[in-house]
This record gives structure tokens, C-alpha cells and sequence, in this order.
């Protein structure tokens, strides 16, 4: 598993909840920007999870689909991206409002638990909608 | 009896011939006298016996005889032996013996012995005679034949050969068969004749008749033989179809010969070379001249001559030859000559043998044919070759227009030799060549004949240097057997060299694609390959050496032959269809490869040739598999699409997803080949319908649209159809990707009504200003009040706005605080508490005391510094002095939000926000610019909040500026008196 996000105490939090669900689970990195998460991605075997913040220190976190294909399954982070959240709702992605509500998270984690890898990776332009949302 | 004994015995000895008498033994009991001296023995004083008198090598033959006599045989009718006389001398005998009997006992035998010697050499000579006649007329020259009464009986060997039939079948045929029929009647006056007894020979000639019907002219010769007994016609045959032809050739040859000396037509003359006098003439003299020869012998040369002193000069000098002169004839007719003169002397005279031919004719064809010549030489110049003469040296004597032009030397070429005009390299070839033109003069009966070479090709070279491609076509000029020179025609084949050139170039083109081509190629001729191309070759490894020649089959593998000899079969037997096949090829090293195959046939001059390609399905089934996988691949991105996606072909689904099924809770059966507007909303109908026939002219666009389908339950939805054009099996389609946007319409809607609301009580808030100053003109203030309520309004709703993500985020850090840091949680709940106090106190104020505000933005970074460890640095550095300064609330903070919002931080490059009052008593907050790439929303509200704010305080508006690596906000301090 891999947890990026920008803020320090939120990263350790979900790591220690993560845990908590269940101790076997290793989080195999923790990432606070776009380019450190492309960097980690080409040189590290995919997870089986990410657990992915929106806003990261350096840029959106969707910036790193156009950089390195990923296929592993991903839940999304958010406190403030409302928009985002519906926009993630409609396409049926999984999301978790921040601070995360520790039954949300192990919800989450028993959906994960057994579902097998996708098969191909994110399509980065899945978020373009989202990054400049259409005006109605 | 005693007496009859001797008297027979005196008797016997009487007879020519030889009597004897045997005992049972063998023994001679009696000879007579003849015998005695036959046999030259003495008798009776010594025992003899029978067997003395016998050759040794028939001796055993007589015991044989003799004993078979004994028991009772027949007396034979005489037998022959070689007898012995006493001296030893032999001579041929013939024996007629009986038995003797007496008291009806047989006592022994007797008999006659005849000597034959005479008759057996008239046999012998007869015999001799027989075969030599019979070998005589056998191998005859003459065929003959004996008839009678039509009926051949006897033909010789010759006539057979000649007539073609075997001899026996001349017996089974009717005579007359052998005859031509329109000779038939001449046999039957023979025939006639023979019967009344005509001994006479008669030759007659005779067509005969061949087996084949042949017909072949026969000389006869018959007379009357006695043949058996009887009378038969007796006929010699000679062939003389070739002599008679011959006869002819000769005749003919005679009436040639004959003609030809009648048609010797020159006059000669004998003249006295001293006086001119004719001596004599022949008879073509009286011909030509109308004189007759007594006449001629009164004559002078002169008198005959048109040019007296000429001929008679002529004669001083002992001309040999003069080529023309012109003669008179009797009746004054003028006409040329050609002389030729021979000198000799008779007795004491000198005497000249004059040959006059009259001319006239050949002076008209010379003039005739300088006629005509001028017509060729003109045709020729005409001509578009180049004609050219060259005299034995090799230098040109003449070249028409054409070819002065096709070699550039319309002014002349000097004194060039025709070698001049082409390139040095061919010199050496050329010479060669009319060495050759000279040599292939065929000598025959002796005259000299050019024959015309065949064509050669030159480089020729102009004066300019510019050379063409030539093809000459010589011959030698022959002139009284020697040759002259050399003319001929020289065509220029740049043009015909280009297109070869081109063609040898598509020829190469043609191979080259062959080769390379993708295929396997080979041919096969027989059984046999008979080209392979390269790509085969690789494909089985063997060299284009090796398959040459190759049968076909064995480039397959042993279990494919029998279908490759079927179509081979097929071959043969003149099916030229073509015909498919997969065929596994072994190539060299094994490696089998299964191979489509594609032959096909053709005849290429005069063989049957068959064309195979061979396509390497190795590779094909790899890339099938490819592609198989690559289907997989697309399609399970297709069917797991969050979107359907249709295919719509002649306004039919042609293919739906999983995912369209779902929005539309139909199954795939019940989509798939129906109209695809049966699933959309009638009002809907006109533009899609538009889009589609657009769609099926191949129109290429995309679109973007709103429509609405029905479900299978009936409830309308609304999607977003994202339609283009694109192939489907061949033609074009509407490939469309359908969004159920239901959800997010609402969400639209949602937001539109919000608006609306906005918009609504903002129109009131106008209407009640305007109500306000038409009714209240004086209440000025009011109406500004008003005004400044509106906006107040507005930035209520935008603090508010701002004000719930601060709580969140905070929210956020504090959670996690809570278990790793409590202590620190705790003091990021005081530093929470403070900030939201102040916000809640201040709000709704409209300046505040800088002091006041730099104690909440201390409180404020706090939480800032927790959230965003070591990514932010705020630098503020106020004098204590202007801390009595007014500034609107919160400002610092929007700016700082901002700058955190658009900025990249990390601890490397952490954001850097410095806080001071400059000179003109401007609050600037400055942040290093490192601008993020993209923003989720960016409304430019806040900035825009707080020019507004000042504005109400009727204020120096604040300054905002980026640079390149700054952005640089001025807030101006307000100053409270």
C-alpha cells in the first residue's frame, strides 16, 4: 500500500489506521508531491492500494497518469474538493473525505481486500473534467 | 529246269544291264556278263559277295534293303548306291531286286542293277543350268513376267521391287490390273495378236501400275513362249521413268542450246587491216546490217560505219576495243556499236576479227537506268535513315540529307573517313565488320554476290562530340567481281536504346519486386523448379542454386506430396485453374512452415509453366494471435467502459457494450440491429437522423450532444452522446460514446436553481432600490446603505464560503494530531479556537487594529506550520509603531490562502511569504513565485473581496502585482484619527 499526501500528521494518521484494520498491511511508501510519486512509481513495483491526496505539494495528483501508468486500484483523499468529490461519485471512483472517519476507511479497506488488480492503467483524461470542470 | 536256268543265265547275259542273283547269305550266285564287266570282278571262281560290289557308306543301307526283302517286303521300285568297280572307280547304281523262291521257300534274290552315271550328269547338268537361269532371270535388270489368258505365271524378283508386290500376290490377280487404264487397250492388241499364233517381238511402252497406284513408264519386250505345255506371252520389263526423263532434259537442253545459237546475234567481220576491205562475215552480219554476204564481201569497214575516219583510224591503231561507235545499216539507219578487235596475220596479210554488237538497246537501258538511278537517289535522300557509300578505303563518297544531319555535318565533313564519325573504341569492330561484309560474297559459278550483313551496333560520335547509339546495315558494293566499296543504311536507335533501356529497367523493377516481394516465389517447369525468389529462399534456407532444378515436391513435407503431384496431375491434364492450398515447406535446417499457397499457370514460350506463391503463415498466425490478444484487450476495455459505447450502421446498433445494456437495461439481443432511434426521444429524432446520413456519406466530424434515450422501463434519461465518424467492416459507421448524465444534470440543476435564487433576490434587492429613490429622492444615504448592504451581503456569503475548507483542513490535521501529538493537538486546538474566535468577533467589522490581526495571523500560522511542516515560511516583521495602523480583517490571511493555493511547497522548496509596512504605509505581503501547473478551481473571488472592501471604505484601493518571481500584494493601512 501507499499513502501520498502532502500533509505530514494526515499521512502518519492513516498510515497508523491502516494498521490498526490490520497489521500485516505494509505501506510501502509514503509520498508528498507529484514528482517524488513518479520518481517512486518507475522504480517500484505497484501496490495493491494507493491512497491518493488530490491537492499535493507540487501539483494535482492526477499529473502522475500522464507521467506513469498505474493500474492498482485507488482511493482518493479530499478535505476541501467538494466538486471533485461528486465528479469522483458520478464516475463511480473511490473517495474518502478528509479527516477520514475511521469506519469509512476500513469500509473501504474490505472492498479492497479481495478485488483483483485492473488490467490497464488510469486513463489520465478521466480528470480533465474535473482539473477545468465544464461550465454548465 | 536245269536247261531253263541256262538258258535264262545265257539270256541274262545278254541284257546291257546288269542281272544278279543273291543267296540267303548275300553271296552272288549269278552274274551275268554285263555285269561282270560292269564290276570288272571274276566270277564265279571266287565267293563274292553282294556287299563288295557297294560303296563303304552304303553299304549298310543295302543289308537293310536286302534283309527287308527277306521277310517278305515288296520288291521297291528301285533304289539307288554308289557302286565300286574292282579298280575302285565308282559310278551311281540303280537296283530293282525280287525275292527268289523255290519249293515256295525263299532261296535268295535277284534283280537288275542299272548304271545311272549318264542320267545323273544330265540331272546334274540340268540342275545347274536351272539355277543358273533361275538366277539370271531372278536378278534380271528387266522385270519379267509370263501370262497367259490374264493370268500372270511367273513374275520375277525385279518386277515385284518394281510394282511393289510379293510374287504370290502377282498369281491371284488379273494382268491387266498391273496396266494404266488408258494402256489397258494396247495390252489386248497384243493379247489379240498372240492368241492368232504371232511369234514376232513387239515392244511397246507401258504405264504400270504401283501398289501405291504409283505409275511408273515401262518398256516392254513379249514374245510367244511355250510355258508348261502351252502357250504363254512372255514380257521383258524395263523402267524408264528416269531415263525417259532425262530424254526430256535433253531434248529440252537441245531446243535451249539450239535457241541460243540462234539467238547469237553479234556480227563478225574478217577485214584486210591494211585496207579496210571485207574479207568475210556470218550471217548476223546480214542480219544486223540488211547487207547480204555477197554484198558484205564488196565492202569496206568504212562503208558501215557512221564514223568513217574514226574507224578507219581505229584500225591504223589497232584499237582492241572501242566501247561505242555508231554503224550504218544498208538502209541508212545509224545505230551504236560496241567493237571489240582481234589482229592476226593470214599468209602476208594482216587481218582484223571484228565483233560488232549492236548497242542500241543496252544504251537506251543505260539511259533508262540513270533514269532510274536518279529516282533512287532522289527516294533516297528523302529517306529518314542515313544512306552512306564508302569506297574501298573506307572513305565516304556519299551520305543523303538524313544521315549529314544525324551525324551534324550538314557543312561538309572534310575528308574524314567514315571511322571519324563513331567512337575510337568501335573503330576496331567496324573495320572488322566490312572485313566481313567483304568476305561474305558467295562465290557462286562464280560471280561475286554481296549478300547483306546482318545489323551491327555502333556508338556514332558528332563533330560537337555528342554521341547516339546506331545500327548499320552493310553491304559491299560489288562491280565486276571485285568489291568496291561498301554501302548501307544506318538507323539511329537512341530512341529504340531508351525504351530498351526502360524496359530492361521495368524488367529489373519486375524482379526486384519479385524478390523482394513479401511471398515466396517459384515456378515450375516439368516437375522441376525452374526459379526460386529470394524471399523463398530465405524462408527455407537453401541458395536459388540448390532449389534450381529441384523437383517441386520435395520442398514440402512428405506427407503434403501426394496433394502436391494431385495438382500437378491437375497440370497435366490441362486445368489451369488456380488453386489454394496450405502446404508445410521443410527447410533446410528442418524448421517446417506452414504455408499458404497461391499457384497459378501460364504457358511462357511454348511450356507450361506453374506460379506458385508461398505466404509464410508462421508469421501471419503469430500477429493473429496479436491481434487476438490485442482484441481481448480492447474489448475488455470497451465492455468495462464507465460509458456506452454503440456502433450505429445504416441508423442500425450495430454493437453495444456492457455498459450501454446497463444504462438502457435492455439486454445486448434486444438493442443489437435495431433502429437505433427507436431508443431516443421523438424530439431528439431530426438532428440525430441528420448526424447518421451524415455519418453514412463518409462526412468525417465529431459532435458533442445532449439527447435523451428511453430505458427499457420508459423512464428518459439524459446523456451526453460524443459521436464520430470511423470505419466499421468496410464502411463508414457512428462509432457514439453515450454518458448517462442524469446525475449530473441533477447536480447542475441543482446549482442552476441556487443560482437562480441568487439572481432572484438580487433583482429584489434592485427593485427596492429603485422603489427606495423614486419614492425617497432625499434619502440619498439610505440608498447607500442600502448599497453597502448588498455588497456586505455578498462577502458574508464569501467569507462563509472560505471559511468551512479552513475548518475542514484544520479539522483534518487535528484528527491526526490527536493520537500521534497530543500535546501538540492540544495546542493546535487553543491556536484553532483563537483563529475562529477572532473570525466569528470580527467578521463583520470593517477594519480592525493591525495589532489585533497580527495576533490572530500568528495563531493562524501556527495551525499553518502544523499542517504544512517545514513548506512554509511567514516572515513578518512590523515595527511596533504601526501597529496602531487599521487594516480590513483578514485580508492577511486571504493573501497567505492564496499564495498556499497557487504555489508548489515542499520542504525544499518551501514557500516564502515576508510581511512588512513599506514607505508609503502599504501592508506588502509578498510570497516567491513557484507556480503550480494546474488548479482545481481558481475564482480570483479573494482578491477581488478585498479591492471591494476597500472601495466601501472609500479607501486607497490595495495593489496587486506579479513579477517573474514574485507576487506582490499592497494593502493600503488606514489610518483612524
Amino acid at each position: 500500500m501507499v499513502i501520498i499526501e502532502d500533509e505530514e500528521f494526515a499521512a502518519r494518521r492513516l498510515e497508523n489506521m491502516i494498521r490498526e484494520y490490520d497489521p500485516t498491511i505494509v505501506v510501502s511508501a509514503k509520498l508528498e508531491s507529484v514528482s517524488e510519486s513518479i520518481t517512486w512509481f518507475k522504480a517500484n513495483e505497484e501496490p495493491d492500494l494507493i491512497f491518493l491526496d488530490i491537492h499535493l505539494e507540487d501539483d494535482l495528483s492526477f499529473a502522475i497518469f500522464k507521467e506513469v501508468p498505474i493500474c492498482c486500484s485507488i482511493v482518493f483523499t479530499t478535505a476541501t474538493d467538494e466538486l471533485a468529490a461528486r465528479a469522483f461519485h458520478l464516475k463511480g471512483i473511490d473517495y474518502l473525505l478528509k479527516p477520514i472517519i475511521q469506519n469509512d476507511l476500513f469500509k473501504m479497506l474490505d472492498k479492497y481486500k479481495d478485488q483483483p488488480k485492473a488490467l490497464c492503467p488510469v486513463n489520465p483524461d478521466i480528470f480533465n473534467e474535473i482539473i477545468n470542470p465544464v461550465k454548465p | 529246269m536245269e536247261l531253263s536256268v541256262q538258258k535264262y543265265h545265257d539270256l541274262a547275259d545278254l541284257l546291257p544291264q546288269t542281272v544278279y542273283e543273291l543267296d540267303m547269305q548275300g553271296k552272288i550266285v549269278f552274274m551275268n556278263q554285263a555285269g561282270i564287266n560292269a564290276f570288272g570282278k571274276v566270277l564265279p571262281s571266287q565267293d563274292l559277295f553282294a556287299l563288295d560290289f557297294i560303296a563303304p557308306e552304303d553299304q549298310q543301307r543295302l543289308i537293310q534293303n536286302i534283309q527287308a526283302s527277306y521277310q517278305g517286303k515288296k520288291p521297291d521300285s528301285g533304289s539307288e548306291y554308289i557302286a565300286l568297280r574292282a579298280d575302285g572307280s565308282r559310278y551311281p547304281i540303280m537296283v530293282y531286286s525280287s525275292p527268289v523262291f523255290t519249293n515256295g521257300v525263299q532261296t535268295g534274290t535277284r534283280g537288275i542293277i542299272v548304271d545311272i552315271s549318264e542320267r545323273k550328269a544330265i540331272e546334274n547338268a540340268l540342275r545347274q543350268s536351272e539355277s543358273k537361269y533361275k538366277t539370271l532371270v531372278e536378278n534380271s535388270k528387266d522385270g519379267i513376267l509370263i501370262i497367259r489368258e490374264d493370268k500372270v505365271l511367273f513374275a520375277n524378283k525385279t518386277v515385284a521391287k518394281l510394282l511393289d508386290y510379293n510374287i504370290e500376290e502377282f498369281y491371284q490377280m488379273p494382268s491387266i490390273n498391273l496396266l494404266h487404264p488408258d494402256d489397258r487397250h494396247k495390252a489386248a492388241r497384243i493379247a489379240e495378236k498372240r492368241r492368232s499364233q504371232d511369234f514376232s517381238t513387239i515392244n511397246e511402252e507401258f504405264r504400270m501400275v504401283t501398289r501405291n497406284g504409283e505409275v511408273k513408264d515401262c518398256e516392254t519386250s513379249s514374245t510367244l513362249i511355250e510355258f508348261d505345255g502351252q502357250w504363254a506371252s512372255f514380257f521383258t520389263i524395263q523402267d524408264i521413268t528416269g531415263s525417259k526423263r532425262m530424254q526430256l532434259d535433253l531434248k529440252e537442253n537441245e531446243e535451249k542450246y539450239r535457241q541460243l545459237f540462234a539467238a547469237e546475234s553479234d556480227a563478225i567481220f574478217m577485214i584486210d587491216a591494211d585496207t579496210g576491205e571485207i574479207l568475210d562475215a556470218n550471217p548476223a552480219t546480214s542480219l544486223i546490217y540488211g547487207y547480204s554476204h555477197d554484198e558484205l564481201l564488196l565492202m569496206k569497214n568504212t562503208d558501215v560505219s557512221a564514223e568513217p575516219e574514226k574507224t578507219s583510224e581505229a584500225t591504223q591503231n589497232h584499237l582492241n576495243r572501242v566501247p561505242i561507235r555508231y554503224h550504218k545499216k544498208k538502209d541508212g539507219t545509224v545505230f551504236p556499236v560496241e567493237l571489240s578487235a582481234g589482229f592476226t596475220r593470214m599468209g602476208n596479210r594482216n587481218i582484223q576479227i571484228v565483233t560488232s554488237r549492236d548497242i542500241t538497246d543496252r544504251i537506251q537501258n543505260q539511259e533508262a537506268l540513270s533514269k532510274s538511278e536518279q529516282k533512287y537517289r532522289e527516294l533516297t535522300e528523302m529517306l529518314p535513315q542515313a544512306i552512306y557509300e564508302l569506297d574501298a578505303q573506307g572513305n565516304p563518297k556519299y551520305m543523303n540529307k538524313a544521315g549529314l544531319k544525324i551525324f551534324g555535318i550538314e557543312n561538309g565533313s572534310g575528308d574524314k573517313k567514315a571511322f571519324d564519325f563513331f567512337v575510337p573504341e568501335d573503330m576496331q569492330r567496324m573495320k572488322q565488320a566490312l572485313k566481313m561484309e567483304a568476305d561474305r560474297m558467295v562465290s557462286d559459278e562464280g560471280i561475286l554476290e554481296p549478300v547483306p550483313s546482318d545489323p551491327m551496333e555502333f556508338t556514332a560520335q558528332r563533330p560537337d562530340g555528342s554521341r547516339f547509339p546506331v545500327l548499320i546495315y552493310g553491304t559491299s558494293i560489288i562491280e565486276n567481281g571485285e568489291v568496291k566499296g561498301s554501302r548501307g543504311m544506318i538507323i539511329d536507335i537512341s530512341e529504340r536504346k531508351a525504351m530498351e533501356n526502360a524496359l530492361r529497367e521495368s524488367e529489373s523493377k519486375y524482379k526486384t519486386l519479385i524478390e523482394n516481394s513479401q511471398d515466396g516465389i517459384f515456378a515450375i517447369i516439368g516437375d522441376k523448379v525452374h526459379f526460386v525468389n529470394n524471399t523463398l529462399c530465405r524462408m527455407l534456407g537453401y541458395s536459388a542454386d540448390e532449389l534450381y532444378n529441384m523437383p517441386a515436391i520435395n520442398m514440402v513435407v512428405p506427407e503434403d506430396r501426394e496433394k502436391g503431384l494431385e495438382i500437378s496431375q491437375r497440370r497435366l491434364q490441362g486445368d489451369w485453374s488456380t488453386v489454394n492450398g496450405i502446404f508445410r515447406f521443410q527447410a533446410k535446417d528442418g524448421i517446417i512452415r506452414e504455408c499458404d499457397t497461391y499457384s497459378s499457370v501460364l504457358e511462357l514460350n511454348g511450356q507450361i509453366v506453374s506460379y506458385i506463391t508461398v505466404h509464410d503463415l508462421t508469421e501471419t498466425r503469430r500477429m493473429q494471435d496479436q491481434l487476438k490478444l490485442s482484441e481481448e484487450k480492447y474489448r475488455n476495455l470497451i465492455e468495462n467502459a464507465t460509458d456506452g459505447i454503440v456502433i450505429v450502421q445504416d441508423g442500425l446498433l450495430k454493437f453495444a457494450n456492457q455498459t450501454m445494456c446497463d444504462i438502457m437495461k435492455y439486454n445486448l439481443e434486444e438493442l443489437i440491429d435495431k433502429p437505433f432511434l427507436d431508443y431516443i426521444d421523438e424530439a431528439d429524432h431530426d438532428s440525430l437522423s441528420d448526424f447518421q446520413n451524415r455519418r453514412m456519406t463518409c462526412e468525417q466530424f465529431s459532435n458533442i450532444l445532449r439527447s435523451h434515450f428511453i430505458r427499457k422501463d420508459g423512464k428518459m434519461i439524459t446523456v451526453e452522446l460524443n459521436a464520430r465518424t470511423s470505419n466499421y467492416k468496410g464502411r463508414p459507421a457512428g462509432f457514439i460514446v453515450i454518458r448517462d448524465i442524469t446525475d449530473r444534470l441533477n447536480i447542475e440543476n441543482e446549482l442552476q436553481t441556487a443560482k437562480h435564487n441568487l439572481e432572484m433576490l438580487n433583482r429584489d434587492l434592485e427593485r427596492r432600490v429603485i422603489e427606495s429613490s423614486e419614492s425617497l429622492t432625499e434619502a440619498r444615504t439610505q440608498l447607500i446603505n442600502l448599497q453597502k448592504e448588498n455588497l456586505q451581503s455578498q462577502f458574508d456569503v464569501l467569507k462563509q464560503q472560505v471559511n468551512p475548507h479552513f475548518l475542514f483542513n484544520s479539522l483534518n490535521v487535528l484528527t491526526s494530531l490527536i493520537k500521534l501529538e497530543p500535546d501538540l493537538a492540544e495546542k493546535f486546538s487553543e491556536h484553532l479556537s483563537k483563529v475562529y474566535r477572532y473570525v466569528l468577533e470580527n467578521k463583520d467589522n470593517e477594519l480592525v487594529d493591525l495589532n489585533t490581526e497580527l495576533v490572530f495571523l500568528d495563531a493562524y500560522i501556527f495551525l499553518l506550520n502544523i499542517r504544512f511542516v517545514n513548506k512554509l515560511h511567514v516572515n513578518i516583521n512590523i515595527p511596533d509603531s504601526k501597529r496602531s495602523y487599521q487594516v480590513i480583517p483578514l485580508a492577511m490571511q486571504l493573501l497567505i490562502e492564496n499564495a498556499i493555493k497557487h504555489n508548489i511547497m515542499s520542504k525544499s522548496n518551501p514557500l516564502q511569504i515576508d510581511i512588512f509596512i513599506d514607505n508609503k504605509n502599504f501592508l506588502n505581503i509578498i510570497n516567491n513565485l513557484q507556480e503550480r501547473p494546474s488548479q482545481i478551481v481558481s475564482t480570483g473571488v479573494g482578491l477581488k473581496n478585498i479591492q471591494n472592501r476597500y472601495l466601501l471604505l472609500n479607501n486607497t484601493e490595495p495593489v496587486f502585482e506579479k513579477t517573474k518571481t514574485h507576487f506582490i500584494a499592497k494593502v493600503p493601512l488606514v489610518k483612524i484619527d
